[in-house]
């Protein structure tokens, strides 16, 4: 499984304050540390840390650059702060995300073209979030039908079936894995999957737990990749556990330590 | 403005709305800080509020969401998702609420309140011993438990006699063992024993630390302090979060009453105030939980009781009698706290009454007037207004329920004691301008405490309002405001705040701050009455509660907040329970004298007093009806 | 219509290492041996690369062997009380790649040599040859861990391969490839889980990916070669789908596993309807050879020159990327 770790997100207080006193320490550590842990990319978010999200995205990204060589997963609604990070990633980069919109969709695939990176399609259209899986499954398709006229390859697109807080809104996390699964059956090859996992706890207790168990789930049904906090080694544990029971990389006696080799 | 208005319940803001805006978009540009992750894409779902009055219309109808409520009344919908097409009034759970509930830095105590030298030595409520233990052999084959007794008392013979609870004594052998008999002992004083409550490595001994903590109706208050020295470490302040649940003690009673769950909310909405709290000093200033090994609690009676969750509808009921005033001592896992879980939680200020409490018992532990000759006075402005009078001879003590006006409830313009917080005001009649001091000299976001008193006091004097409060219709000033059937004063236009909204004082504002003002002034003088003492008698006011140093003492006179005493005598001191706090936390003497102090105290009740009404209708009046009672206020 | 092919695309490839150093880089090798870097499953070049062909050893025993059916032995038997001899046969005859030397002669229960002599041996077979060498302990745990640093130290400097290591006796071996600077067998039963975590191990005492070699014990045609395929190619496939643990090259023992079978040994007179003796042991040597290089072997340890010229044929045209 691919991991994107979570942590540099403006709305972590450690996060914010470094933003607001523009040091770059308390960042660099955390991007060391989730590559460490396992991470394969990073997601770089300003969240409500500073009004110069512009700025703040470029000084996140090239400080993050420093230290760690893994793509840095550009996480932004807005086209010029997006533009902006690509830049800085010097195409070392995913995009997070457009949405299924149009307008929305037009800014930001031929971006993915432009610096040649993966893209990150969230199942929301201008109705909102759908209701069910074959209301995200509509919106996915449309996704997919986008990217393959730009000529971006399935690889290459991320399909995030935007998964909901289960406190809220209990009957969702099935919908998403029912989502997850009919997603493979878009395309030949089919587009990758992803999920912002720490939403499906948001606003609940005993969140690690709802996480880890609902990762386990999300995989068992043909997730590819999660943002989602690398340095939770229990998380992690249960995700590479669950690749062995799903038969994606071989069992030996230490298959925890050989993950992290 | 918008031609619509949201009411935000808790908050007493009615904000104006655009028909088409989001609940969170009203919110937000009101300053009402609801918590939003995906910023308002309807992901998080985190921004859930209650419409309680009203319709609103789905921003996508597809997709719409609503859920119950706990009580059955209006629905629960996403702020972000709901959009506004007619007046309506919202509540906003403790759950979804976002900035108002940060944790602030507080400035310092005044140095003379929580002078420790009055109190040496020092004993503090726990402290740690590092013992170097003769091990077992067959000729001194002592238990454990009497080998470490032994060992304490060779240092201190005071500490006799000494118990341990079951926890403890589950980990004394290997801990004994596993650090070769040389252990660091954390020992508690509970009062009519010592406990054991940590045996560990010697190095835990290198840290010892309390807190201070002052459990207000409307904000509460801690310290971190070091055990051994009694330094203060750090401290912080942050909304109660049972304000959700009532304004004030009575409401918050009749809230428990509803059903059982509700006393566990409420008692769950303390701990994790306090909780917090604790966790913002803790990553400040590189605390662990392990380290704090005793905290000392002052609050009234009815916050003592919903932090141990006991019942506390007694109170509310005449004769107003409350489960219990003295309070043993708990150890901090069986309530929850995030400190050391054997650390022990001492209320070390039993209450008078159920309307006088541990908190103004701390309060008059700390301004040292239950020792002094001068007659003094205790004016604690919180919520519910209490006010000690007396010396070493005498205390007596009456609440008023002021209400919290001046700690920012209720007042829209209010806002607590933090940057951007207007602290001095006086509004210039003839420059049509607003001379002004804010908290860290930043562009206003509101007005605490201390400019509330100020600013009545100018609005007065420009004539702005009259004697009872109203604002003249005709002042000649842009400023003047209608909005519906109201009249506002534009404090600070919109260009000159922080907030990108002008700062407005209402009518209702006023209204709210004179009734608190005129319970206290009320409960003051029919003490005074009582004991057949005039203000000239008064040697020494204290003026506690949700005031800073800075407030000019003149104005809270010339308002009519406190009798027109000289002014030199008139002290401003913050938050005393919160010095008592730190005193009883530091000092066993202080703790005795907590309790015998809550002896010596006789509780007048004003409740039924039909003087107390007729005082507390003719201070409704800047300052009092009766001028005369005001020779130095000029008119 | 044209057909399109399928093709896959892996996100990783195998190791590359390379055995044997040179004068330039502080060995006295003529020539190394670079094995690994493929980008997808055997010889699938419309799909990836295959940057370096498989290369076949020649084994060479430190002393006689007996019962070698004849027509093994025929070609042997002038040398095969001299390694030194043996060796420069297998390279400038046969054509030997690299050289695999088994001292046989340190077993315990036979001739028990000593260090000392296992050391001496080694050291004149790298200057009778410029292949660079396997050396391959005597299957004796203790005695092995005892000789192994003694040998490991003669052949410093020359990047040889040290056999073996396997999940309950690794520590010594790895100790000494680290110590001078050589590679290690990595062993496992025809297990892929032990295999991994075999790599674990060695990696964990320090091991660098780069220089170790997989090793799967596998028996001759005919003897559950289907399963041994089976788990050369699901290794492959773990290798290219990016498990760093699987990732090597692989070795496969051919020859002493074919030339045991019966089918390899036993008179015509006893079993006229395999066909003459002449050929049989010759074919099942090629056969398993051919087997295991299209499960992915990289080295293919080998005997008879008959059978080392039929594999070495096929690879030419494996790799020709032609149509035979």
């Amino acid at each position: 499984m691919f991991v994107i770790g979570e942590r540099i997100n403006g709305m972590f207080t450690d996060v914010k304050k470094a933003i607001q006193a523009q040091d770059p320490a308390p960042i660099q550590q955390l991007a060391r540390d989730q590559v460490a842990a396992g991470a394969n990319a990073l997601d770089i978010n300003v969240g409500p840390a500073s009004s110069d999200k512009l700025g703040a995205m470029r000084w996140l990204v090239e400080i993050t650059k420093e230290v760690v060589d893994v793509p840095l997963c550009i996480d932004t609604t807005n086209a010029e702060v997006m533009k902006a990070g690509l830049e800085a990633a010097e195409g070392n980069a995913i995009i997070n995300s457009t949405t299924g919109e149009e307008e929305r969709m037009e800014k930001i695939v031929p971006l993915a073209t432009e610096y040649d990176c993966p893209l990150i399609g969230l199942t929301i259209d201008a109705e909102g979030v759908p209701r069910d899986a074959n209301g995200r499954m509509e919106v996915a398709m449309r996704i997919v039908q986008a990217c393959m006229e730009q000529g971006i390859a399935m690889t290459d697109l991320y399909i995030d079936a935007v998964i909901l807080p289960v406190n809220a809104l209990q009957q969702v996390p099935q919908e998403v894995l029912n989502t997850l699964r009919m997603c493979k059956a878009l395309s030949d090859p089919p587009p990758q999957t992803v999920i912002g996992l720490s939403n499906v706890s948001q606003g609940a207790l005993h969140r690690e737990l709802i996480n880890r168990i609902y990762l386990v789930m999300a995989l068992a049904n043909g997730l590819d990749a999660a943002i989602m906090d690398p340095l939770d080694t229990e998380l992690m544990d249960a995700a590479i556990t669950a690749e062995v029971l799903l038969n994606r990389s071989v069992y030996c006696d230490d298959f925890l330590k050989a993950y992290r080799k | 403005m918008g031609a619509l208005t949201v009411t935000f319940e808790d908050y007493g803001i009615a904000a104006p709305a655009e028909a088409g805006e989001t609940i969170l978009e009203v919110a937000t540009r009101a300053g009402v800080g609801i918590a939003t992750y995906c910023g308002g894409h309807g992901i998080c779902c985190q921004c859930q509020v209650v419409v309680t009055a009203g319709q609103v219309q789905p921003k996508h109808e597809a997709h719409w969401q609503q859920w119950p409520t706990p009580d059955g009344k209006g629905i629960r919908v996403l702020a972000c998702q709901s959009v506004v097409t007619e007046d309506i009034t919202v509540k906003v759970p403790i759950g979804s609420r976002a900035e108002d509930f940060v944790v602030h830095q507080m400035a310092p105590l005044k140095a003379n309140l929580v002078d420790l030298s009055r109190f040496e030595p020092l004993s503090p409520l726990a402290q740690q011993f590092v013992l170097d233990l003769p091990k077992p052999t067959l000729e001194d084959s002592v238990t454990d438990m009497d080998r470490l007794r032994r060992e304490l008392l060779h240092r201190e013979t005071k500490l006799e006699p000494i118990t341990i609870d079951l926890p403890v004594l589950r980990e004394l052998p290997q801990a004994l063992r596993e650090n070769d008999f040389q252990v660091a002992v954390a020992v508690s004083d509970i009062g009519l024993a010592r406990k054991i409550s940590a045996i560990r490595p010697p190095a835990a001994a290198d840290s010892s630390l309390g807190l201070a903590i002052d459990v207000g109706t409307s904000t509460v208050a801690v310290q971190l302090v070091d055990l051994d020295n009694g330094q203060v470490i750090g401290r912080a302040i942050r909304r109660n979060g049972q304000i959700a649940y009532g304004e004030d003690v009575i409401s918050r009673i009749v809230w428990t009453q509803k059903s059982p769950e509700q006393l566990q909310n409420m008692h769950r909405a303390i701990i994790d105030t306090l909780n917090q709290l604790f966790s913002y000093l803790y990553n400040e200033y590189n605390a662990t939980p392990d380290e704090v090994i005793a905290a000392s609690v002052a609050g009234n009676a009815t916050m003592i009781n919903f932090l141990l969750r006991i019942d506390a509808s007694p109170i509310r009921r005449s004769p107003h009698t409350p489960p219990a005033t003295e309070i043993p001592v708990f150890t901090a896992e069986q309530l929850g706290l995030n400190i050391h879980p054997q650390g022990a939680v001492c209320v070390c200020h039993p209450a008078v009454s159920g309307f006088v409490g541990g908190d103004i018992t701390a309060g008059v532990v700390a301004t040292g007037m239950h020792e002094a000759e001068e007659l003094a006075l205790l004016v604690d402005v919180g919520t519910n207004g209490e006010i000690v009078a007396g010396n070493k001879d005498w205390l007596i003590c009456a609440s008023c329920s002021a209400g919290p006006a001046f700690e920012g409830v209720g007042v829209e313009a209010a806002m607590p004691a933090t940057a951007g917080a207007v602290t001095n005001f006086d509004y210039n009649r003839d420059r049509d301008a607003v001379d002004y001091q804010t908290i860290g000299n930043q562009p206003p976001r509101g007005i605490a405490g201390s400019g509330l008193v100020e600013m009545i006091a100018s609005l007065v004097e420009a004539e702005v309002i009259d004697r009872t409060g109203n604002i003249n219709a005709d002042f000649p000033s842009g400023r003047l405001q209608r909005s519906d059937d109201e009249l506002g004063f534009v404090l600070f236009n919109a260009d000159e705040t922080a907030i990108g909204e002008p700062i407005i004082i209402y009518q209702h504002d006023i209204e709210n701050l004179l009734r608190s003002k005129a319970a206290v002034l009320a409960a003051i003088n029919v003490l005074l009455g009582k004991l057949a003492l005039a203000p000239a008698d008064i040697e020494h006011v204290y003026l506690a509660g949700a005031f800073g140093a800075g407030l000019n003492v003149d104005k809270a006179v010339a308002i009519g907040l406190l009798p027109d005493i000289a002014r030199e005598r008139i002290e401003v001191v913050g938050d005393t329970a919160l010095a008592g706090a730190y005193l009883t936390l530091m000092s066993r003497q202080a703790r005795e004298q907590a309790r015998a102090t809550v002896k010596a105290m006789t509780y007048l009740d004003l409740s039924s007093d039909t003087d107390f009404m007729d005082e507390f209708i003719a201070s409704n009046f800047i300052p009092h009806t009766d001028l005369t009672r005001f020779p130095s206020v000029s008119t | 219509m044209p057909l399109t092919i399928p093709t896959e695309r892996w996100t990783a490839h195998v190791q590359t290492a390379t055995i044997g150093a040179t004068e330039a880089e502080g060995g006295t090798r003529t020539s190394t041996v670079t094995i690994g870097g493929e980008q997808t499953l055997p010889f699938l070049h419309f799909e990836g690369e295959t940057p370096n062909r498989p290369v076949i050893a020649i084994e060479v025993l430190d002393e006689q062997p007996s019962g070698w059916p004849e027509p093994l032995s025929r070609h042997y038997e002038d040398v095969w009380g001299d390694p030194v001899a043996w060796a420069q046969k297998a390279v400038e005859e046969f054509g030997a790649d690299l050289i695999c030397l088994r001292l046989v002669s340190a077993n315990p229960e036979g001739s028990d040599a000593s260090a000392d002599e296992c050391a001496e041996t080694i050291q004149s077979v790298l200057n009778a040859v410029g292949v660079p060498l396997i050396i391959w302990g005597c299957g004796n745990d203790d005695k092995d861990n005892e000789i192994m640093p003694f040998c490991s130290q003669a052949a410093a400097g020359e990047r040889c391969v040290l056999g073996s290591a396997t999940q309950d006796n690794y520590k010594t071996i790895c100790a000494s490839a680290l110590a001078d600077n050589q590679m290690i067998i990595s062993e496992s039963p025809l297990d892929i889980n032990i295999q991994k975590q075999v790599n674990i191990l060695v990696t964990d005492m320090g091991m660098d990916l780069g220089d170790i070699i997989l090793y799967q014990v596998t028996g001759g045609l005919g003897y559950g070669v289907e399963y041994a395929y089976s788990i050369l190619e699901r290794t492959r496939l773990a290798a290219l789908d990016g498990d760093k643990m699987l990732q090597m090259p692989m070795l496969s023992i051919v020859g002493s596993e074919a030339w045991r079978v019966k089918e390899a040994w036993q008179p015509e007179e006893e079993a006229p309807e395999w066909g003459p003796l002449e050929k049989r042991g010759i074919i099942w040597e090629a056969a398993t050879a051919t087997l295991f290089l299209h499960a992915g072997t990289d080295i293919l340890v080998m005997r008879h020159p008959e059978a080392v010229t039929h594999v070495r044929n096929h690879i030419d045209e494996m790799m020709s990327g032609q149509p035979v």
